[in-house]
């Protein structure tokens, strides 16, 4: 029994770095530009098919995949927010809650359209290399996708902590006008944390690729979950995001392993309502850091 | 051709002998109706069926149609919704004037459009749709061409419990009325057979993470995982039980055969080998009649026919069989001649029951190297 109960919270572990990724970038789009982005999803699943595509296409191995597909959405993503989100950035939440659903609907269907809805694989050569220690399972894929997650959300911090661009980042997310005033180009910062926000969004599909499927539809529930990450973890705060998506892994895989699993959507959900009910102020506190 | 000619000469028969006695069919096309999914999410399947279908009705009219009238079929599309399958058998038997339905698909649309043929008296057939509720309520408008979860039940548990000793026994179902109602049918059969459940967990259409379900099914001493649902999300399922380590411990069981085609072959590769279910009807079952049947479907399209295009091909000739026999169309003559069949078709002898449920042969399949192979069967459930 304790076995299983170590297995059920490694893939919850493995599952929560992935959400990180998607809600780490979505926090920080928040954050920023104060968009609350629901076309988040949609980055994710570009992102999946452009490794797809890569790998069967150009032949390239999966590493090299994941990078193009994280410069590819990087450089997506910053167009898009040149060309859809530039104009309502400092409009009411609503004005980019209505635009970037709109935009989610439309990338989802062009997808649909280009790629149809058939599902597929993106092919790591990593599942069938299994590794077993005292009784825990891992395929040398999810092993390897641990690991990458963990080295990119390391490198994002380090980014927003100690380089330039990360540090007028965060004074853009304390104060646009004083941040403009001291000299820092917002614009470009905007782009900067939309490609940053592609980028991680784009890594995490092409892991999701690998471990399940790659299909047009993929990016509309991960988006809902992100957001309740981002929630539970506090909008803009990384160690928050990142706390709160590993718990929700866990609850989504020891609640789908040990209530029942016919219901395993709902548990990130009941989390939410629970937290605005017991703790409105957010699972890390309520002062902005 | 002299098939074609000894059919005439049957036709000429009963035209001679039978017409004077009852009303005779007019000299106008038959109309016969269709209701598939032909676009939406399970589209490549309603297409199959509709495949089957078509072909029967052309070997029928070229070899001089019923009594030497065409058929004329009226194809509509379900999408897979239940409202658009009632609004399309609505427009058949209210428009079109139809003899009969064939269709739908989905056990829901199915369900919708029986009040539907009840009221209007046009008999319906489903080439497709497993519910066991469907031929249980009593409808005697509605019948179904094709085995039920219960009758696969029968064949399947018995074989797997006593050739395979498969005794404890592990479900991951999907969370609907198919995936459910197929675990309770198959419960009975296997306390009926002293074997035990060990494990039961269901899931949710278009779900891709299944390491919760696998992790816990590590710990069971289960040694038969018994699969209900579809291509998609089975081949998940059966990828992440394997990279779960647990691939030689159980018997892999996919009774309703709905991960037999190439799509789920392509999707799991190696992973796929092993698998044995049950179905009605695969290309290779090696009879006369099936493969001769396998032969005209391959030459028209150029694949091979799996079990919706058998179960099309049998409920278009069934139909064609009864309103001949019945020489009018009259639909009260046509449903009474349609209960009454003895049909043989590429799959074998077949009957309906007296609720309308069709008493056909199964036959258990295993996945060998990316091949169904047949290992046992025809058996007979009835």
């Amino acid at each position: 029994m304790a076995t299983v109960f170590f297995q059920q919270v490694l893939n919850g572990v493995i599952l929560g770095c992935i959400y990180a990724l998607i809600a780490l970038g979505l926090s920080l789009i928040f954050g920023i530009l104060e968009i609350a982005n629901f076309a988040h999803g949609e980055f994710y699943m570009i992102g999946a098919f452009m490794a797809l595509f890569s790998i069967s296409y150009l032949k390239v191995p999966f590493l090299v995949a994941l990078l193009i597909a994280m410069a590819g959405m990087a450089v997506v993503a910053a167009l898009i927010e040149r060309a859809v989100f530039r104009p309502i950035v400092g409009k009411p939440l609503i004005n980019s809650m209505l635009l970037s659903f709109g935009l989610s609907t439309a990338l989802a269907n062009l997808a649909l359209y280009f790629f149809k809805a058939d599902p597929r694989k993106i092919t790591s050569g990593l599942a069938r290399v299994r590794f077993s220690f005292r009784g825990l399972h891992v395929t040398g894929e999810r092993l390897a996708i641990l690991v990458l997650s963990i080295l990119l959300v390391l490198l994002l911090a380090w980014f927003i902590q100690y380089t330039r661009t990360g540090k007028s980042m965060r004074a853009v997310a304390q104060d646009r006008v004083a941040a403009q005033l001291a000299g820092i180009n917002i614009r470009r910062i905007y782009s900067v944390t939309f490609a940053i926000g592609g980028a991680l969004a784009a890594a995490a599909g092409t892991m999701v690729g690998a471990m399940f499927f790659v299909n047009p539809e993929m990016g509309f529930t991960v988006v809902l979950k992100s957001f309740v990450i981002v929630i539970l973890g506090g909008f803009g705060r990384i160690r928050g995001v990142i706390f709160a998506a590993i718990l929700i892994g866990l609850v989504e895989s020891l609640g789908g392993g040990f209530i029942s699993y016919a219901y395993k959507d709902a548990y990130p959900f009941l989390l939410l309502i629970l937290l605005f009910i017991f703790k409105p102020e957010g699972l890390t506190g309520g002062k902005q850091p | 051709m002299k098939r074609n000619m000894v059919v005439s000469l049957v036709l000429l028969l009963a035209l001679v002998f039978a017409a004077p006695a009852f009303s005779e069919l007019p000299k106008a096309p038959v109309r016969i109706g269709v209701v598939l999914p032909t676009s939406g999410p399970i589209a490549y399947d309603g297409t199959l069926a509709l495949n089957g279908v078509k072909m029967a009705v052309d070997e029928i009219n070229k070899a001089g149609g019923i009594a030497g009238n065409e058929i004329q079929l009226f194809v509509e599309d379900s999408a897979g919704i239940p409202a658009t399958a009632v609004a399309a058998m609505e427009k058949l038997v209210g428009m079109e004037k139809v003899v009969a339905v064939i269709g739908d698909f989905g056990s829901s649309c199915t369900l919708a459009m029986m009040d539907v043929a009840q009221r209007a008296k046009v008999p319906l057939i489903t080439p497709v749709s497993l519910a066991p509720k469907i031929t249980e309520m009593g409808n005697i408008w509605m019948f179904r061409g094709c085995d039920n979860s219960a009758m696969i039940a029968k064949a399947f548990t018995k074989w797997a419990v006593q050739d395979k000793k498969a005794d404890r026994w592990a479900y991951i179902a999907i969370n609907t009325d198919y995936g459910r109602g197929s675990v309770d049918a198959f419960n009975v059969e296997l306390e009926k057979l002293g074997a035990k459940v060990v494990f039961t967990e269901y899931f949710n259409q278009g779900e891709t993470d299944y390491y919760p379900i696998v992790t816990k099914l590590s710990s069971t001493d289960a040694n038969g995982l018994c699969l209900f649902g579809e291509t998609v999300d089975l081949s998940r399922v059966i990828a992440q039980y394997h990279e779960m380590g647990i691939g030689d411990r159980m018997l892999i069981m996919d009774p309703t055969s709905g991960t037999f085609n190439a799509k789920f072959l392509e999707l799991t590769g190696e992973y796929a080998d092993g698998i044995v279910g049950a179905s009605r009807f695969v290309a290779s079952i090696p009879t006369p009649a099936a493969q001769k049947f396998v032969a005209d479907y391959r030459a028209r399209y150029n694949v091979d026919p799996e079990k919706y295009a058998q179960a099309g091909y049998d409920c278009a000739r069934m139909v064609a069989i009864a309103i001949e026999k019945a020489n009018t169309l009259d639909t009260e003559k046509v449903r009474e001649n349609l209960a009454a069949i003895k049909y043989e078709g590429p799959q074998g002898k077949a009957h309906f029951d007296e609720k309308n449920q069709l008493i056909i042969d199964e036959y258990i399949i295993a996945v060998n190297d990316g091949k169904f192979e047949v290992v046992a069967g025809p058996i007979s459930v009835y």
